[in-house]
């Protein structure tokens, strides 16, 4: 189930990608993301969260094109992406940035960083050079850094630094969309919450949608509207942040959930721990992709993908027991939680 | 300094030279790090964290240079010694997990390759028994189906997986002093956990000296025993994770303290 929008400006459907991989001799096909739909209305954050692996950064690359999806389509703004010639791709690309994983990777190292931040003012505007080196200047000022670090390269800035002048580049052009691929893994708490508040005041001013990608729940909880939970490729559960993180149905969230470290000294902590290993994305179990590790485990969860199924008007999970087990009741207080053995 | 620490550092002051000037960029760095035991770095971005590693490593890049200050790793100075004497130092028995994983991996070769060469140039074992170790310890940092992955290049890994990989090629040498620049930042936290229990492990039992390098004070205050803070290249605070966390001295220790706690209660 799609979550019902009123104003997507991105809406994908059943979007899939398969990478073909050698694997013992033989080519194999690796299921990096499998039927993934979901919708970012106007101004609105989502965040998509999920195990290393799970397919994130795919899906991300899939919406830029940067790797070519297998199924499904992509809708930017009513207009649909498949099939446009390079040019109209450009144009469609104004209105939808990407910042990426690994800035030292998706920063030109040949390019001073005044010039990556020209460039898409070159590309897209109709800015005058002056005006193109006022806008430069403004962008370096709003992530936090000075003038002083434009006439640098990439390799001459700390990865807090890159990793903000990937975030400047993606602002440049006043795009409808900007997909952020953990853009704030290497900030301090001080500049990540400057970097939030930018964000929220683009985001206030100009309507523009965050898909935002992340490890960080803190984060997640602070910023998102709502949140998509990947594994293994598939969404297992969906909804707005705050009935996933008081609700949470899935197994899978809930693990993911409860292991966040926290800074305080010697504060204890409850685990919910997944026993076992993440299936291989080569050779995918029939059923749920959760079913070796999951204490909830049903002998009908191996043998068919659960569908994502409505918790509550907007919240949907893919896990039949937890939601239909009398012990599992949604909307009568938090859920039992299975007893797995904590691991030493 | 107390004669339990694996490396010390005094005084150590550096900056980059352009065509505009010199910038300093450490000021007077001194910590010491304990044998077998996990120490942190923590400071805000930008404050010289990474350029301390790498001086440690004795590969700053181009244009940094020293101005003042030693570091003696298990009585060798690594600054003034005769270059020779450290080329078995530096990747054998100091390791560094650099902060861009997938920056730092050779594209052109399996990751399966690197770190067979690696295990190799280290412990002069045979092709098949560096293989099995670089196998073993690929399940270590917890990549699923090492077997299959050990034939794949970085560029098929996620972000996660090549963090773990570069994790994997650190610790194949078998160092005495591993230092891990932001090594979980893009993992989630149940691998996350993984892996600092695994490092936790290898201090524990193997007596392995821990420098981990972050901004995360959740991560810190679990597994470190102490800790050092940094502001614009200059130490402000030295002490036990205990001490850092319950009875921080410097201003900035306690507002980075204030503003992460700020964060985790919303
Ligand atoms: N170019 C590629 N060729 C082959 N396999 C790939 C390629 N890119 C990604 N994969 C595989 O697809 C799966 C999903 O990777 P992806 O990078 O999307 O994960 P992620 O959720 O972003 O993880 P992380 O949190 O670690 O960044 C992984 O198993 C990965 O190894
Ligand atoms: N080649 C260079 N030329 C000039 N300045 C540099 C160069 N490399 C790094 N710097 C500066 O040195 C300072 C310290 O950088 P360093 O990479 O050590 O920071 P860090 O503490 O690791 O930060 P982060 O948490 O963002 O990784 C930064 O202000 C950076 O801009
Ligand atoms: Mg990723
Ligand atoms: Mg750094």
């Amino acid at each position: 189930m799609t979550a019902v929008v009123s104003h997507p400006v991105l809406h994908v459907v059943g979007l899939t990608k398969t990478f073909t991989i050698r694997s013992r001799g033989r080519s194999a096909a690796l299921t990096a993301v499998d039927d993934v739909s979901l919708s970012l209305a106007e101004g609105e954050t989502v965040a998509l969260v999920g195990e290393s692996g799970s397919g994130k950064s795919t899906v991300a690359r899939c919406l830029t094109r940067l790797v070519e999806p297998t199924a499904g389509s992509v809708q930017l703004d009513g207009r649909t992406l498949r099939g446009l010639t390079w040019k109209q791709m450009s144009r469609a690309y104004k209105d939808m940035q990407m910042v990426f994983q690994d800035p030292n990777s998706s920063l030109n190292p040949r390019m001073r960083i005044a010039d990556v931040l020209d460039e898409p003012l070159r590309l897209h505007t109709d800015l005058t050079a002056a005006q193109r080196r006022e806008r430069v200047v403004q962008l370096i000022q709003e992530v936090g850094l000075g003038e002083e670090h434009l006439r640098r390269y990439p390799r001459e800035l700390s990865g807090g630094q890159r990793q903000r002048v990937g975030i400047a580049r993606a602002l440049a052009v006043d795009p409808k969309v900007i997909i952020l691929d953990e853009p704030t893994s290497s900030l301090d708490v001080s500049v990540r919450g400057q970097i939030l508040a930018l964000l929220a005041r683009i985001q206030a001013e100009r309507k523009v949608a965050y898909l935002f990608i992340t490890h960080d729940l803190q984060v997640v909880r602070k910023i998102a509207d709502r949140v998509l939970v990947m594994y293994l490729g598939s969404v297992v559960e969906q909804g707005p942040t705050a009935d996933v993180f008081d609700h949470p149905v899935h197994p899978y969230t809930r693990a993911l959930l409860s292991a966040a470290p926290v800074a305080e000294f010697g504060r204890p902590r409850t685990r919910f721990h997944l026993q076992g290993e993440i299936p291989s994305p080569v050779d995918l179990p029939p059923g749920c992709r959760l079913a070796g590790r999951c204490p909830m485990t049903r002998p009908e969860c191996t043998t068919a993908v659960p569908p994502l199924l409505a918790v509550s008007a907007d919240h949907s999970a893919a896990c039949p027991p937890a939601l239909y087990s009398p012990e599992a009741e949604p909307h009568s207080g938090p859920l039992p939680v299975p007893s797995v053995p904590e691991r030493p | 300094m107390p004669s339990d620490t694996i490396l010390d550092v005094t005084d150590f002051s550096g900056g980059f030279t352009s065509p505009t000037g010199f910038t300093p960029v450490l000021h007077q760095v001194s910590f010491g790090l304990r044998r077998s035991v996990m120490t942190a770095i923590v400071g805000e971005t930008g404050s010289g964290k990474t350029m301390t590693a790498l001086s440690i490593l004795g590969i700053a890049p181009r244009g940094f240079t020293r101005t003042e200050g030693t570091m003696v790793f298990d009585g060798l100075d690594l600054v003034a010694g005769a270059p020779q004497s450290f080329r078995d130092v530096r990747g054998k028995r100091i390791s560094l997990v650099f902060q861009d994983a997938r920056g730092s991996l050779n594209p052109v070769f399996t990751v399966g390759h690197q770190l067979i060469d690696v295990c190799r140039v280290n412990q002069g074992v045979s092709k098949k028994e560096a293989a099995a170790q670089a196998l073993e310890m690929l399940a270590r940092v917890r990549i699923p189906e090492p077997a299959r992955r050990m034939k794949q290049y970085p560029h098929e890994f996620s972000g996660g997986m090549a963090q773990r990989v570069m994790l994997a090629l650190a610790l194949i040498s078998r160092p005495e002093l591993l230092l891990l620049d932001e090594p979980t930042t893009g993992l989630d936290v149940t691998i996350q956990a993984d892996i600092m229990s695994l490092i936790t492990e290898l201090v524990v039992s193997e007596g392995l000296t821990a420098c981990l390098i972050t901004h995360d004070l959740g991560v810190v205050a679990e597994n470190c025993q102490d800790v050092v803070v940094l502001r614009n290249g200059r130490v402000r605070e030295t002490g036990s994770c205990e001490q850092i966390f319950t009875a921080p001295q410097d201003e900035y220790t306690r507002n980075l303290l204030a503003a992460s706690r700020l964060v985790e209660a919303l």
